[in-house]
This record gives structure tokens, sequence and C-alpha cells, in this order.
């Protein structure tokens, strides 16, 4: 049973190095961004990312992250992807995840598109020597063709993104997180990735895609979770989160 | 859990195996010589200090292009892993940020490259050895044991100076800039006898352990035990300081980098 929880997951980004130590001015809340708070004991200071954040995701759900920059969406998605330990909370995963960050992470540049996909299928686990059918499946899907056997520093991005969009997915995953990802592509493969993406979900899985583009989060996503400087100011309906944030902002309704 | 971190990291052999070959490519990529230059580099240094330093000399030693070339071998090894040691999560950033990943898997990367390395200047060794024909003993044997020590050594050195070099950015350029000094002051282009009374000082740098504990048994067909002793001793204290690190920092890797 795929699921994600959240327990009162609070993260601090520590604060290191020069130009760190300025004093903090001013009223915070009108500034985008976490808090910034002064560690005394440690004279140190760091940025409180994610605040207390409880969270029950079940199998099936298309989860939409929305909030203004710097309000934790992508922090929250590396808590999933378990990149980030929380300094407190807890956050249980059950689930293979495949995560799509951005073009460049995960993707040799120097290197041909064929070889990235071997890496890839090394990285989630598999040898790409037993599985032929999946690698042809990658390098089909993708359309990149003849470009596979070239290094990717000679694609565009949207042919990066395709290489990296085709691997995230291609080996069954259970939980996709997606950050600020499908709005790039060309018409055709964007159709193509929201079939391939639903597919995922069909089979027992969970997507969560951060976005500011709240057409696409209503037309992709079943729930949604708002996100206000670290903390879930709301967890529910789509329709009805993304109309109390855009109240909330004194925003023109985008949908 | 960091143990944990250590085997997840070691099972997935063919991905680290994969990249540090990829990160070979990629450092002679689009060259002409692409590998050979591992050779050529490695070749003509060893060439130009054996004749220059058997004239200053005047060392006739038919051992001495042997010496000089087994000793700058190890060398080469162990400063690399030391100094590329300390960027091993620096440099894999956008990986670490991007994927889960065991983070051992960097270090055994780092540690693969080096040991490719070394693999393609062990056929300059041997060509040395073939055509000068030093007086080599049955002892050389005994590498068959001290490498993979030194090889298993260097795992834990990559990992305790990968953890400082990620939470300190200066150690990066102290190791690199200490590397520079005990290049002159380790046996690479000198005998220990050479230095008389100064050699009591100069054999607390660690790094003439590592060279005479590969050289003395072939060239001199001796077992050096201090320098087996002192290998083995940073080889325990380094795992137990990594291990002890490892366990502390793990989770800060991430946001330290």
């Amino acid at each position: 049973m795929t699921s994600i929880s959240l327990k009162n997951v609070t993260l601090a980004y520590p604060l290191l190095g020069g130009g760190m130590r300025k004093r903090v001015v001013g009223n915070q809340l009108k500034s985008a961004g976490g808090i910034i708070v002064n560690n005394n004991s440690q004279r140190s200071r760091s940025i409180v990312a994610l605040s207390n954040i409880n969270l029950e995701i079940k199998q099936g759900d298309r989860v939409g992250l929305i909030g203004r920059n710097g309000s934790g969406k992508s922090t929250l998605l590396r808590v999933v992807a378990g990149i980030y330990t929380p300094i407190q909370g807890k956050v249980s995963v059950n689930g293979e995840i495949s995560s799509l960050f951005s073009a460049g992470i995960g993707i040799k540049p120097e290197v041909t598109g064929y070889r990235n996909i071997e890496l890839a299928a090394l990285m989630s686990g598999r040898d790409p020597k037993k599985i032929p059918e999946v690698i042809f499946e990658i390098a089909q899907f993708s359309e990149l063709g003849n470009y596979l056997n070239m290094p990717v520093s000679t694609y565009s991005n949207g042919m990066a993104m395709r290489l990296k969009f085709s691997c995230a997915t291609a080996f069954s995953p259970d939980i996709v997180l997606l950050d600020e990802w499908l709005g790039a592509g060309d018409e055709s493969f964007k159709k193509k990735a929201q079939l391939r993406l639903r597919d995922v979900i069909n089979n027992a899985g969970i997507m969560i895609l951060a976005s500011h583009n709240h057409k696409q989060i209503l037309k992709e996503c079943n729930k949604v979770i708002w996100l206000e400087r670290g903390q879930v100011k709301h967890f529910g309906e789509t329709q009805y989160t993304l109309q109390q944030y855009d109240n909330f902002h004194n925003v023109e309704s985008q949908i | 859990m960091s143990l944990l971190d250590l085997y997840n990291g070691f099972i997935k052999y063919k991905l680290w195996y994969a990249l540090s070959i990829e990160s070979i490519r990629t450092r002679f990529l689009r060259s002409f010589a692409g590998f050979s230059w591992v050779f050529i580099s490695f070749g003509l240094f060893v060439l130009v200090k054996v004749i220059i330093f058997s004239s200053i000399s005047g060392n006739n030693d038919p051992n001495f292009p042997a010496y000089v070339t087994v000793g700058f071998f190890v060398w080469f090894y162990v400063s690399s892993i030391a100094v590329d040691g300390c960027s091993v999560f620096v440099n894999s950033k956008n990986w670490i940020h991007g994927v889960k990943l065991p983070l051992s898997l960097f270090v055994y990367q780092t540690v693969c490259r080096n040991c490719i390395l070394a693999g393609l200047n062990s056929l300059i060794v041997l060509a040395v050895i073939l055509y000068t024909q030093p007086n080599l003993h049955i002892q050389s044997l005994w590498n068959l044991i001290f490498i993979p020590l030194i090889v298993f050594n260097s795992i834990w050195i990559t990992l305790l100076f990968a953890l400082i070099g990620a939470r300190f950015r200066d150690f990066v350029h102290m190791i690199t800039s200490i590397m520079r000094i005990l290049l002159f002051l380790t046996p690479v282009f000198w005998h220990p006898h050479q230095m008389g009374k100064l050699w009591q000082y100069l054999q607390f740098n660690p790094i003439a352990h590592y060279l005479i504990l590969v050289r003395e048994p072939m060239l001199e067909g001796k077992v050096p035990l201090t320098s087996l002793t002192v290998v083995i001793a940073i080889t325990l204290v380094s795992m137990a300081l990594s291990l002890l690190s490892f366990s502390y920092a793990r989770q800060r890797i991430a946001f330290w980098i």
C-alpha cells in the first residue's frame, strides 16, 4: 500500500559561511522565503523552511503543492524524497520514489543519452543488461532517435527534459515527485507525459506536483496542499483550496 | 545506520564502477590521445625525474629508476586519495540533492576511480622494471597483501576527508598545499639513508611509510615492520574516526553542501 505520512515535521537549513551573520531587521512576514531565526546558543542562524507539517497522503492521490516563492514547496518534496532529514518529526514513506526536480540533476551532460539511460537504470537498482526492453521503451518514449548516441550536452533543454522524464517514469515507481515540471516540453510530449503519469498513478501510485500554474493543478490534481511560510495553510479539495489561496493573496483567480 | 549506508553503497558496485569509468572518460573527452594521457604524464614525469636526480647525485644504482617509479606510483595514489577525498560530497552536490542514493556510493566511486588510474600507471611501473632490470626480491609478493591494505585504508581516508571537506571548505586547500610540500619530504626521489639525522624527523610524515611499505619488499627484500605498523595504525584510526563522524554527519551532509 503506497502512502506518505509526515508527523510534526520541522526542517531548518543551517546557514553556513560568510555573509550569513548580518542582523535580521524588519518584519519578516512581509518578505518572501522562510523565517530566519537566530540560534543564540550556537551563534549560528538558520532558515526554518518547514514547521510542524502533518500530512497523510494515500494511494491514488494526485496532490498539487502551491505557495509563494520560498514557502517550502521544494523542501517538502525533498523531505518526502528522503534527501533532507527533518530536525524534528517523523517521515514515513511506503513505495519507491522517483523524483523530477530539475533536468540537470541525475544526468551526466558529457555522456550519451543511452549511457544516461543505463546509469538511470543502475540508480534505480536494476541491471540495464537484464532489461533491454525497458531501455528500448525509454528510447522510444523519449523520441530522441539518433540523439541518444550523442552526449546530452548537445541536447536542447526540452530534449534533456524528455530524456529525464522518460527515465524517471520508466522503472514503474510508486511515487512521482515533480517540481515545476509539467509546464516544460512541447504540446505533443506534454500529452504523452500526462498519460504516462496517469498510468503510474493508476498502478497504485501517488503524485505530488509543485507548481505555480494553478490551471495545470486544477487539471492534474485531486487534492492541494497550500503552504504558507513553511506551514500547511490548507490541505483539501483542489478547487476550494485554490480559491482560498486566491482570496488570501488578493490575486485574481487564474481558474 | 551509517554502516547500512556503507553496505547499501557497496552493493551498488555496478553504479559506482560505471560512474568512475565515466568520470575518467569525461576527463579525456574529445582528446585525441584519450586514456594514453595517463601514461604519458606519469611516464614523462618519472623519466625526467630519473634523469635529473641520477645526474645530480651521480647515482648509478641500477635500482634507482625502479625506486623512483614505484615510489612515485604509490605517492600518486595516496596523494590523489587525500586531495580528491576532500571534495567527494561537494562535487556530488547535484546528485545528492536530486536522487536518494547511499552517500558512501560517492566514496567508493572516488576510490574506484583512483584505483583504475593506479592500474593504468602500474603498466608504466611494469615497463620500467622490464627495461631497467632491477634486483627484484621474492618478498615483492607481500604487496599482494600490502596494496589491498592501502586500498582498504583509502576508503576510510576518503570518507573522513569527504566529511570534513563538506563542512569546512578550507580543508581541501589545506590538504592540497600540505601535499605539495610533502612531495619533497617524502622519500620519492631520495633514500632515507641519504638524509642522515634528518630522517628521524622526516619519518613522522605518514605518507613516507606507504611508499616504504610497497617499495622495500620489492627492491630490498625486507618487510618494513615499522611502516607496516604505521599503515595498520592509520587504517584503524581513520576507520574509527570516519565511522564516528559519518554517523554524526550523515544526515547533515545534504545541508552542508
